[in-house]
């Protein structure tokens, strides 16, 4: 695994949080809640000081089908239409990053609070266009929706 | 300078109108720009325009006459102005938070 690599967790990764399920151990599980879709391994590895042996920790989620590599995902295509919550958010926080520079971390927050699905995004946006068009910039509101509903597929 | 209800009123309207500089600037980090933003930024001129002129107010007496009648329609006018700002914002907002 490359220290640059920003992982994300997949459905079942969600899944497997939200469910408390056996098939993961302790570290394991904790590994799987530092993994953001933001941060790099190297930085995870910094900062993650509880989780044992972090590299091959999220290699055996990754094995696991429970965490995926940013970069693989993006050049197989993957994730954009179906339930790749942290991806499409990520993307989408992106898009806040670029167009809104350092007023942008409301609305980021905003979209990772949020729950992954399609619908609860949409609606995430809508909320974000009033919030950057009442206190950010009118122009940009419009712009902001119009690129994110096409990262989400709306 | 007297003590009297008239001094303490001052008194109390120009701390009120200090607290109200401190919310309007602090506010107005969080507030960079869009619809709410180029407002403040008026409503903030105001609130300071007040603060100087309510600062006067305990030295009013000393005042001509007429100077004192100039001052209070300059009050009147200026919060005329500051209530169909607040209240334009309040209905923009209402009416961007419900469409």
């Amino acid at each position: 695994m490359l220290p640059d690599s920003v992982l994300f967790r997949t459905p079942k990764g969600e899944e497997m949080l939200v469910a408390y399920g056996h098939e993961v151990s302790p570290n394991q599980r904790h590994a799987l809640l530092v993994v953001d879709g933001k941060t790099t391994v190297a930085d995870l590895e910094k900062k993650a000081f509880w989780v044992t042996d972090l590299i091959s920790t999220l290699e055996e989620l990754s094995a696991l089908g429970l965490v995926q590599d940013k970069a693989s995902t993006t050049s197989t295509g993957g994730g954009q239409a179906g339930g790749a919550g942290p991806q499409l958010k990520t993307q989408l926080a992106a898009i806040a990053k670029e167009l809104l520079g350092s007023n942008a971390e409301r609305i980021i927050k905003k979209i990772e609070e949020t729950d992954g699905t399609p619908g609860a995004l949409e609606q995430a946006l809508l909320g974000c266009k009033k919030i950057i068009k009442l206190t950010i910039n009118e122009e940009l509101a419009d712009t902001f929706l119009e690129r994110g509903r096409k990262v989400i597929g709306k | 300078m007297d003590i009297n209800v008239t001094t303490v009123l001052n008194i109390v309207a120009i701390l009120i109108m200090f607290y109200c500089l401190y919310l309007v600037l602090s506010l107005k980090s969080s507030i960079p720009g869009g619809m709410v933003g180029k407002h403040w930024n008026f409503l903030t001129l105001l609130v300071s325009l007040f603060s100087i002129g309510y600062l006067t107010t305990p030295f009013f007496d000393q005042l001509p006459t007429n100077i004192q009648h100039l001052v209070v329609s300059f009050i009147f006018v200026f919060g005329a102005i500051y209530v169909l700002v607040t209240v334009r914002l309040i209905f923009n907002v209402i009416r961007e938070l419900t469409e």
